[in-house]
């Protein structure tokens, strides 16, 4: 299997004060498309600076990302943008929506660069909705949903562009067992429909999962054997 | 193009999100860009009054002067004046200020004569009529309005230690206020008594030229002749009311800088002292594949509405301020303050020189200071977005 995804020597330093910190440290990987992969390590370990950096939103300080078979690190930033945004779906804890805006127009956000959603891209969030049972509540505000459908909502949304890979951070972070399984259901069906999926996380729900193709031990910076 | 729309769409939904933003953003534009277009459009329609009050002004009037006052004018200069080459017709005037202790203010007295030419258009601003012989006068809409008098009423007028008794005969319309709000129109007998003048001299000469082009040529050879006389042209009159018209309005202006500056740093404050959700927004924005240039975009195009909505409602109440209300304290500002103001009905007076002036004072500074926050708010901090952070 060829890799769709792949970390060549990725190192990320940061300075704190006089200090400098090394928060990713040569780290190389590769992930094919119908793989899902985890990527394990405790709380500030670098998973989701390495998972930065290998969607595109992070330059390293050292090494290469190659996405779809290109070098995105020499890429000029407009050109880096819109490569990963044609690639790579990615689903950030910290960002999942914008709670003012409706569901529907939340999954619509990343087309208002490429001119706004058209017929057939309106048919396909509706479906992305449905498939992730939350069709019911396109025009809801985000601010109303529950920690699992938000998550599943951002996953959507990181779908509607039809990226080949999909990148996400702690997924199952705060759901209860129910959401969860729904919410790895769904990750596990993305695999087998060729997607490449890596989940930066430390959740054994997660982890021990069958469908789960491999995990990767991140610590401190550095990929370990577990 | 499609785009550009998408981006515009979203700027609008941006700014319904955040509703008390960009109401106070807008009202603080409108108040500013309509301070300055009261001030612009009050300016432009007083200068056109004082254009036509200048229209209808004779096209020389000669005073004489002596020892740097103005002095009376003597049968002998008449005489000079009237026999003088491109003069068609001269008209001396007798004309002064009365002081009425009722009012605590200056009345301006003119004399007509019962059959003066101008008495015709005059006739035609008048509830009433004009005075036709002594004992009668016409008064401004203000004066009138001051003391109650209406056609037919009578006042005593102070002359020295005694009163001068005059039935109103008329009053001016509105439509004469910028000129007439203070005046007293009597017969030349009546004025020479309120006044204090001889028979025989005169306040100054109106002159009717033959070729009104050659206004210059003359006024420089009546000064030649008449060295102690002060010779004023029609034009040098207009642009006297012009630059009068024209300082104040500047002066009021330059009072407003001061809010303006203010309301910039304001604004530069509000715009780059971004919330919690609008950090949010612009981190999805980022993490979902915009480009920064998208970002900016959709920002100036929220800044562009915000600025352009200011404006046009700015204009519209400065107008409806203007042009509905009379301008009030901003009228007497520009004017200056009386006893006996004008209380005309300002015609809507606009031009496009305006709108841009505004454009430019207010709307170009606000979105070129929006220009910088709006970068710094589209290149947000990756490492935090990541930590959760945003």
């Amino acid at each position: 299997m060829s890799a769709f995804l792949e970390a060549i020597g990725l190192t990320r330093r940061h300075r704190d004060g006089d200090a400098v910190q090394v928060a990713v440290d040569d780290v190389s990987l590769a992930i094919a498309r119908g793989e899902l992969v985890a990527l394990a390590g405790p709380s500030g370990s670098g998973k989701s600076t390495l998972l930065g950096m290998l969607g595109g939103i992070l330059t390293p300080s050292e090494g290469d990302v190659r996405i779809a078979g290109e070098s995105i690190v020499a890429m000029r930033e407009h050109h880096r943008t819109a490569h990963r945004r044609a690639h790579v779906g990615i689903v950030l804890q910290g960002l999942a929506l914008v709670p003012a805006m409706s569901v529907l127009e939340n999954v619509l956000l990343p087309l208002v660069p490429f001119g706004g959603a058209r017929r057939d891209d309106l048919e396909r969030a509706r479906a992305l909705l449905r498939r992730l049972s939350l069709h019911e509540k396109e025009r809801a505000p985000a601010r109303q949903l529950s920690g699992g459908e938000r998550q599943r909502a951002a996953i959507a949304r990181a779908l509607v562009t039809r990226p080949s890979a999909l990148l996400l951070d702690e997924p199952t972070a705060h759901l209860d067992a129910e959401s969860a399984s729904v919410v790895l259901d769904v990750l596990a069906e993305l695999a087998r429909d060729d997607h490449a999926v890596l989940v930066a996380t430390h959740d054994p729900r997660i982890l021990t999962r069958p469908e789960v193709s491999r995990v990767l031990h991140l610590e401190r910076g550095r990929l370990v054997e577990p | 193009m499609r785009k550009t729309l998408a981006l515009f769409e979203y700027a609008i939904g941006a700014l319904a999100r955040r509703p008390g933003k960009a109401v106070a953003l807008v009202a603080g534009i409108a108040l500013v860009t309509g301070l300055l277009a009261s001030i612009l459009s009050l300016h432009a329609a007083l200068e056109r009054e004082a254009g036509a009050l200048a229209d209808a002004m004779p096209e020389l009037t000669v005073q004489a002067m002596q020892g740097g006052r103005p002095a009376t004018i003597d049968a002998e200069t008449l005489e000079f004046l009237a026999g003088h080459p491109g003069v068609r017709s001269i008209r001396p005037r007798v004309w002064g200020y009365l002081f009425v202790p009722s009012l605590g203010a200056n009345l301006s007295v003119f004399s007509v004569a019962p059959d003066a030419p101008e008495l015709a258009e005059v006739a035609t601003l008048l509830e009433g009529r004009a005075p036709r012989s002594k004992g009668e006068a016409a008064v401004g809409d203000t004066f009138a309005r001051s003391l109650g008098l209406r056609p037919g009423d009578s006042i005593a007028l102070p002359t020295g230690s005694k009163f001068h008794l005059l039935e109103i005969t008329g009053v001016f319309g509105a439509e004469a206020s910028l000129q007439a709000a203070d005046v007293a129109l009597v017969t030349e007998p009546d004025a020479r008594l309120l006044l204090g003048y001889d028979d025989g001299r005169f306040t100054d000469v109106a002159i009717s030229l033959a070729s009104p082009t050659e206004a210059d040529v003359v006024a420089a050879q009546i000064a030649e002749h008449l060295p102690h006389a002060r010779v004023v042209r029609r034009d040098q009159i207009a642009r006297a009311y012009a630059l009068t018209l024209g300082a104040r309005a500047g002066l009021v202006g330059a009072m407003l800088l001061p809010l303006l500056g203010c309301f910039l740093l304001l604004a530069w404050d509000r715009m780059s002292g971004l919330g919690e959700d609008e950090k949010r927004e612009l981190g999805v924005l980022t993490l979902v594949g915009w480009d920064l240039r998208d970002v900016l975009l959709a920002g100036l195009f929220q800044n562009g509405l915000v600025a352009l909505t200011g404006a046009a409602l700015g204009l519209l109440a400065a107008h409806v301020y203007v042009f509905g209300f009379g301008a009030p304290l901003l009228f007497d500002a520009l004017l200056g303050w009386s006893r006996l103001h004008p209380t005309f009905e300002l015609a809507p007076a606009w031009d496009a020189g305006q709108i841009v002036t505004v454009v430019a004072f207010v709307v170009v500074p606000f979105s070129l200071a929006s220009l910088a926050p709006a970068f710094r708010a589209a290149d947000v901090d990756v490492d935090a977005l990541l930590r959760g952070g945003a």
